[in-house]
């Protein structure tokens, strides 16, 4: 019997590399947005950048309607900001509860929102930052 | 198209129709908005096992299809179609290039590509730098939900290969 190098072994170990790489991202993109004081709320819509809150003086809920006539409603506490109602088919933004890092924003994608926190002094040279 | 390969693979097409409803009445398994085990990923890579992938190509569209007739959803529509195609045609590449045929490295990559799919459909839809930030944790789950799929087909291959091989 011919023996051959073994493919199996070789893409096991390109996935472990991958799992591994993709695991210290993971880890550095969390220690990073844990370092920073989030405080300022920045709402997009369909790629663009509509509004922006301080997380401080917001009380009442925020109703942002989308192009289709959709809506979601937008809470902001001093601690994070979340969606408490929308009107989106699998309601993922709302079960996502508060965000209170800019880890992961809150994404409603049938309605093109995305809520993001940011600290208030890199501003607009956050993605400049980060990658 | 034979009678019999038609009827099992009516049947297996209904089994992943059943595992995708059992699939979204379970609570959310990750503390991960959106992210599912994708159990009905099983019937495809167990149909990639026995016939020819347009096959398993054609389950799979047959249950994204109906699917999101039943459930409504045109936009999980094109996230499971652009997921399931990638995921297929790389189940194909490393179908060929195996030395040994395993389903748990098949499942992987087909985790794995399935959630990239799903990725560039995302970035492609919202449009923001902030999706990038998902694509680590979508590299991981694809991967450690294929590495599970994978081993559940695993352990059915040998209980289904008589049902398959018997006068077909």
């Amino acid at each position: 019997m011919k023996k051959k190098f073994s493919t199996n072994l070789i893409l096991t170990i390109l996935l472990c590399l991958i799992l591994f790489f993709s695991l210290l991202c993971f880890l550095w993109i969390r220690f990073y947005h844990d370092k920073q004081k989030n405080d300022l709320v920045y709402i997009y819509q369909d790629g663009t950048l509509i509004q922006t809150y301080p997380l401080s003086d917001v009380a009442a809920p925020i109703t942002i309607t989308s192009k289709d006539g959709g809506f979601n409603t937008i809470r902001i506490t001093a601690s994070g900001v979340s969606v408490i109602e929308a009107d989106c088919p699998h309601q993922t933004c709302v079960h996502q509860g508060e965000i209170t890092n800019s880890l992961l924003p809150i994404t409603c994608i049938p309605h093109g929102l995305v809520i993001e926190l940011h600290p208030s002094d890199s501003k607009n040279n956050f993605d400049a930052d980060t990658y | 198209m034979s009678v019999s390969k038609l009827t099992k693979l009516s049947l297996f097409t209904g089994i992943a129709l059943i595992l995708y409803y059992i699939e979204s009445l379970l609570p959310p398994f990750f503390p991960i908005p959106g992210a599912k085990l994708g159990l009905a990923n099983i019937v495809t890579l167990l149909l990639m096992e026995f016939y020819p992938a347009k096959d398993a190509l054609l389950v799979l569209l047959i249950r994204i299809l109906v699917v999101s007739l039943l459930f409504g959803q045109m936009l999980s529509f094109l996230f499971s179609f652009v997921g399931g195609i990638l995921s297929i045609l790389i189940i194909v590449i490393i179908k060929r290039i195996l030395t040994h045929n395993s389903s748990i490295l098949l499942g992987c990559f087909g985790g794995l590509f399935h959630n990239l799919g799903q990725f560039m459909v995302a970035l492609f839809l919202v449009k923001s730098s902030a999706v990038i930030l998902m694509l680590p944790q979508l590299i991981i789950l694809g991967i450690v939900t294929g590495f599970g799929t994978g081993l559940i087909s695993s352990f059915l291959l040998p209980y289904l290969r008589p049902f398959f091989y018997k006068n077909s």
